[in-house]
């Protein structure tokens, strides 16, 4: 069962918990962990966006069933890449309690997830034009450092 | 639905007692900021650079509803953006921008001029948009 770690404290310190997902770093055994989502994170969300929040239940699919997992985002201005980017084409994309939308045409869903197994941004994203099953960019090393598994 | 997961959003949901409005947030665990201009837009991101990404309305692929801005940690000029930061109690969006411009601008003379273009076009637009738009410092304080 899933947990959700709510904080007690002004810092937003707590997470929720999804089980069941993909471990990156050996998806090919079958082996699943848990990655957590910052509840500060899906709070503000549902302040600003409450579409991007409910989508988590798009991620939490795509962290259990990807299509495709890639090691290494790149982030500008570090020399170090860490962390992964989970790759899936779901059929539909939830944006709230009883609102979901087909996934739209020539895109992918994208799940980023910390070294430390948090998961941080999840979206609708063009899919590459050459490689429909990765992300737009997804052959460049300027985005991932490679792409670690897929299906 | 994982019925957990839809239980933690709607209880989150239901905590969150006002409607929903423009505003962003810093994001610890993945060292970004987002903002939304429009709460209740369904959007597609696109990747402009390393640093910024541009969320689009699906109902109107032209108009830019939110952003992200990656790697604060690493901003060229970040010290002196604390600074600012303990002073004035907000982030100005477009002071983060700066800084990301300032630094893809190095790597631009290696990009085909297409490119380059389409990422001018893109700041600009974002510039327009989120002109004025403000993150409460309390946010970006652990920064």
């Amino acid at each position: 069962m899933g947990e959700t770690d709510r904080p007690n404290t002004t810092q937003n310190l707590g997470f929720h918990t999804l089980e069941g997902c993909v471990d990156p770093r050996e998806p090919e055994s079958g082996t699943t962990i848990e990655i957590r989502i910052p509840y500060s994170d899906v709070q503000h969300s549902m302040k600003h966006n409450p579409g991007r929040a409910w989508q988590l239940t798009t991620a939490d699919h795509v962290l259990r069933e990807p299509e495709r997992i890639y090691e290494g985002v790149r982030r500008e201005g570090e020399d170090d890449r860490d962390g992964w980017c989970y790759v899936g084409r779901p059929k539909r994309v939830c944006l709230g309690s009883d609102r979901w939308i087909p996934l739209p045409k020539g895109c992918v869903y994208v799940v980023f997830v910390s070294s430390r197994f948090i998961a941080y941004e999840w979206r609708i994203e063009h899919a590459d034009p050459d490689d429909p099953e990765g992300p737009a960019g997804c052959e460049s090393s300027d985005r991932y450092g490679r792409l670690k598994w897929e299906k | 639905m994982n019925p957990d997961l839809e239980k933690f959003l709607r209880e989150t949901e239901q905590e969150c007692s006002s409607a929903p409005s423009r505003g962003g947030w810093y994001s610890k665990a993945g060292d970004c900021a987002f903002f939304f201009n429009e709460p209740d837009a369904s959007y597609l991101a696109e990747r402009v650079d390393g640093r910024l990404t541009v969320y689009r309305s699906l109902e109107d692929r032209r108009r830019i509803v939110g952003v992200q801005v990656k790697g604060i940690r690493t901003l060229p000029g970040h010290d002196f953006l604390e600074v600012l930061v303990r002073q004035s109690g907000t982030v100005d969006l477009i002071m983060l921008l700066y800084g990301t411009w300032q630094e893809t601008q190095s790597d631009a003379s290696k990009e085909p001029a297409d490119r380059a273009a389409k990422r001018r076009t893109d700041y600009e637009d974002v510039l327009r948009e989120f002109s004025g738009s403000t993150i409460d410092a309390k946010e970006f304080v652990s920064v």
